[in-house]
């Protein structure tokens, strides 16, 4: 998975970063790290973008839970955007669609940010 | 009460449970086919694996039941379950039928509440579990108390092995401090999908009334019937072995036997022989009272599940060694016959019925007592015993010649589906009668692809025409018929016109006696019928010759149908229908008494080629069209000879009314490729022609062309249908008698005008996509030669081309002109706006017609 942290190009004190594939148990190791850091580097906000994410199984789920968790307690703001629509799914069915601010674009995730 | 486990502790540990599976269930909801199957098949090897020790752990646990059997039941809930579920498809697309266009696509639940029994604390457990699993929801169990340990074992082996093969983490939970506020907090959870209840009367009840989507059972009190015919060694032998199996605690083991008394002796010595004891009338009574809880009324917790010797000691009673099941001889069922209730040990009621009606009304009155939906068993090799027992008793599961706990759990000795939660339907108090399995865990969702009706090209088989095609079928073609009697259907002027007699007289010549009816006015009446009718059925006739203008043929067409098929009514006939194939009445086909030859005589109603006729009904007035492809006449024979003498307002008047039938058979929604060459082509013949007919009645070709145009039209509108110029003409025709065809042509401009108009109302008809009102009419006008430089142009172009046609053939502008008084008009106009909305013709015009737009239409069309 390539986890490059971006800054967006509408606003740039928010950052970006894509995740691929499977969040899973797997990935878990390789992934969380990287968020973390993201987060520490990103005390205005956080986008993550979940376009190219196919999958996400108990424990991917519970890494995004942790992520988001940690970035409230740092003050960091999360939104998560464009997720395929079975992940979409997965979301409403476990009512966790508010919690992480899930949003189609950059744009509203940038505004939702407050950004 | 201990503070831990107040209620809010209990509400949080119910949430808590709930949340998790919640989880699991949405992240399950990604799952494919491939990797759902994956898992069900690791969670029924691992159920299989450990069936022995859950099995002795349920024994031990419960004190209830027999470890064999247990072990069996294991199996059975793993093995035979996973067979029967394995090939299901559960996930994604499970069904696809291009024939109706419907796809089926599977939703899973969300998060299943299980509440497994006492009786089978392991084998529900690993059973639901398989299910579940299979259709990618999420379970938590709250299992019975008592078989508390055995059954979190059940559920974590099964859960354990699950998630090795991918499970999603929590998709299997259980409850570890069962109680009945915890029971209540997990049933009303808002996010718990359905609750899956196997269990006693109570539980179930308390799910249903839990406002939450249940699935629960019914208890049994199975009877079995053993009929004279039976196989009595197979009988005794498997109710023994169903009955002792794990000591009778499946809920369809049999609870009494009737025997017919014709074998009674022989059944009773085959089960004392088998290692069965029946207690003596002091026995029965000290059995009863161990057996069944005087207070509760219902079988005691002390018995169920012990074996016939435990029961015995119980009893303080002896009886024979090796006796595995006790027989009580009863004699009413009810509360003054405890015994007679369910009792799940190896204890049976025993009652000789005198035959097989006796038995059955015994049956009844065991499954009325506390067992109503769930199971009855028969033996017998009598088909006919089968079906009435099979009729006349309400039970979900009705076994034949089987062990009725094996029968009514499935597989093994028959092909129900597997299941250890037996639904009993509304016997029952529960929601279906089936045994449920992964099919009733699933939200089907279906995509319905648009689908077009079917239409179809009907028309008679033979249609003979040119000029003296009359006298050459009826001097050749009609040997060929092979028919003796015919009666002839006519006109007045048929007769006066002398057609009558000569067609008479051809028939003579061929050796075919005739006979003829001629007493058809305009506008055949329900009375004009039934005297037809009733000639025919004195002359019976092989037939008919239907002679004259619309009317006769009309009439002849009813005529035909009731000599045909008496049965019918008028008013089965005249039904309405929104689409003609899916009609309350079916008509008959016709032609097994008698054939049917239409000639026409006018130019024309186009009778003689239609699936319709219209009568009037004498009492209202109210004109009624009947229509079926089966009144379309064998032969239509159009020889325009005929119409030579038809008068000039007639001729305008008929040709008009041809013009009419092509118009709207082309704007028609139900137009097609095979009606609209005919109904282009016959609006070309009515411009051209009808004038010439009209000014000079003796120009041959104009007749020809007319009289051709007339049938022609009639092919077009017999399947294409017509609209509410029609409609409005039935109406104003019958209000203010104006023959037909100039009725049409009085609601003719402003009809084309509103059609081509956009709809107020748009017709519902799959195969019509969009309004097609205004480009079809300037196809018309486009085949007349007309200036179609512009839609606007077009449509005035096609509306001025009529008005000439009107004005040529003498046709008033108007009603007003005509003289229809104003204030009778006024006073009707509703009247005639309600009963043209009314007509079965009104459903195919391309504008769904509103009562105000017809009021509107026919206003402009007084002037």
């Amino acid at each position: 998975m390539n986890c490059e942290l971006t800054a967006s190009k509408i606003n740039p004190q928010v950052n970006l970063m894509a995740l691929s594939g499977r969040l899973a148990v797997e990935t878990e190791a390789q992934v969380r790290p990287l968020l973390v850091q993201a987060i520490q580097k990103s005390p205005h906000g956080l986008i993550i973008d979940l376009k190219a994410v196919n999958f996400v199984t108990s424990a991917g789920l519970r890494l995004l839970l942790e992520v988001y968790k940690s970035a409230a307690s740092s003050g960091t703001r999360i939104a998560m955007i464009r997720p395929q629509p079975e992940i979409y799914k997965l979301f409403k069915l476990a009512s966790l669609d508010t919690t992480f601010s899930v949003h189609e674009t950059e744009d509203e995730a940038v505004k939702a940010i407050g950004g | 009460m201990d503070p831990n486990k107040s209620e809010t502790n209990i509400k949080a540990a119910a949430d808590a449970l709930v949340a998790r599976a919640a989880v699991a269930a949405a992240v399950f909801s990604q799952y494919d086919q491939e990797q759902v199957d994956r898992i069900v098949a690791a969670v029924a090897r691992a159920g299989t694996a450990r069936h022995i020790e859950l099995a002795r752990m349920a024994v031990e646990e419960t004190g209830m039941g027999v470890f064999e059997d247990k072990v069996i039941k294991n199996l059975f809930a793993t093995e035979s379950v996973y067979n029967d579920i394995r090939d299901v498809k559960t996930v994604g697309i499970i069904g696809d039928n291009p024939a109706t266009g419907i796809m089926e696509f599977a939703e899973p639940l969300g998060v299943i509440l299980g509440i497994t029994p006492i009786t089978n604390p392991t084998s529900t457990v690993m059973f639901k579990c398989m299910i579940a699993l299979k259709t990618r929801n999420a379970i938590v169990f709250s299992a019975s108390r008592n078989a508390l340990k055995c059954s979190n074992e059940a559920a974590r082996v099964m859960y354990d092995a699950a998630v090795a093969a991918g499970a999603p983490d929590d998709v299997i939970r259980w409850v570890e401090d069962p109680s009945r506020e915890m029971t209540q907090a997990l049933m009303t959870h808002p996010d718990v999908a359905l609750i899956l209840a196997t269990g006693g009367m109570g539980l179930v009840q308390a799910a249903y009334g839990s406002g939450k989507p249940a699935i629960g059972v019914g208890p049994g009190n199975v009877p079995v019937y053993i009929d004279k015919s039976a196989n009595i060694d197979m009988a005794v032998n498997d109710i023994l072995m169903s009955k002792t199996f794990d000591n009778g605690m499946i809920c369809a083991s049999e609870q009494a036997v009737v025997v017919h008394q014709d074998i009674c002796k022989a059944v009773e010595a085959r089960f004392v022989s088998q290692g069965a004891y029946f207690l003596k009338p002091a026995e029965v009574a000290a059995v009863q009272d161990i057996v069944i809880d005087p207070a509760k009324q219902s079988m005691s917790s002390k018995v169920v599940g012990k074996n016939a010797r435990q029961i015995a000691e119980l009893a303080g009673i002896t009886i024979p060694p090796n006796t595995r099941l006790l027989l009580a001889r009863l004699a009413g069922v009810g509360e003054k016959t405890p015994l007679s209730r369910e009792k799940l040990c190896p204890v049976l009621g025993y009652y000789v019925a005198e035959d097989l009606d006796e038995g059955i009304n015994l049956c009844t009155s065991l499954t009325h007592f506390g067992g109503l939906g769930h199971s009855v068993s028969i033996f017998s090799q009598d088909p006919v015993a089968i079906e009435k027992f099979s009729r006349n008793l309400n039970a979900g599961r009705i076994l034949v010649n089987s062990p009725s706990s094996f029968g009514g759990i499935g597989d093994v000795y028959n092909r129900l589906r597997p299941s250890l939660t037996l639904g009993c339907g509304t016997g029952g108090r529960n929601i279906t009668t089936d045994n449920v399995t992964v099919t009733h865990l699933l939200n089907i969702k279906r995509v319905s692809k648009r689908m077009v009706n079917m239409k179809w090209f009907c028309v008679p088989p033979s249609i003979y025409f040119e000029p003296g095609c009359l006298d050459v079928f009826f001097t050749h073609e009609i040997k060929d018929m092979g028919v003796k009697r015919a009666v002839i259907v006519c006109s007045e002027s048929a007769m006066r016109e002398g057609i009558t007699d000569r067609v008479a007289g051809y028939l003579k010549a061929a050796g075919i006696q005739s006979s003829v009816f001629s007493d058809v006015k305009s506008d055949p009446t329900v009375e004009t019928i039934e005297a037809g009718v009733a000639m025919l059925n004195k002359d019976r006739p092989d037939l008919i010759i239907a002679l004259g203008g619309g009317s006769p043929i009309d009439a002849a067409k009813a005529m035909w149908l009731m000599y045909e098929h008496p049965e019918f009514s008028f008013d089965d006939l005249r039904l309405r229908f929104m689409d003609i194939r899916k009609r309350v009445v079916k008509f008959p086909a016709l032609g097994k008494k008698a054939r049917l030859i239409a000639i026409p005589t006018t130019s024309g109603a186009g009778s003689e080629v239609t699936a319709f006729t219209f009568l009037t009904d004498s009492k209202t007035g109210k004109k009624y069209p009947i229509v079926d492809a089966a009144i379309i006449p064998n032969v239509a024979i159009i020889d325009p000879n005929l119409v030579l003498t038809v008068p000039a307002s007639v001729t305008a008047d008929t040709g008009l009314d041809v013009l009419a039938h092509a118009l709207e058979s082309y704007v028609s929604v139900a137009a097609s490729d095979y009606t609209d060459p005919l109904a282009l082509k016959a609006i070309q013949l009515v411009f051209e022609y009808l004038p010439a007919a009209h000014r000079d009645g003796s120009d041959k070709l104009a007749r020809e062309k007319m009289h051709n145009a007339s049938t022609i039209a009639g092919m077009a509108f017999t399947n294409a249908l017509l609209g509410i110029n029609h409609c409005l003409a039935h109406i104003l025709g019958a209000t203010f008698h104006i023959p037909h065809g100039r009725a049409n042509a009085f609601v003719m401009i402003p009809v084309i005008r509103y059609n081509a108009a956009l709809p107020n109302k748009f017709p519902s008809y799959p195969n019509y996509t969009s309004p097609k009102g205004k480009d079809r009419y300037l196809e018309i006008a486009a085949a007349l030669k007309l200036d179609t430089s512009t839609p606007e142009k077009g449509i005035d172009a096609l509306v001025s081309a009529v008005a000439q046609l009107k004005k040529t053939l003498g046709v008033p502008a108007s009603l007003r002109e005509a003289g229809v008084p104003e204030a009778e008009f006024k006073a009707k106009l509703n009247f005639m706006a309600e009963t043209a909305f009314d007509d079965q013709c009104a459903g195919a015009n391309p504008s769904y017609p509103l009562v105000t737009d017809l009021v509107k239409l026919l206003e402009e069309s007084y002037g």
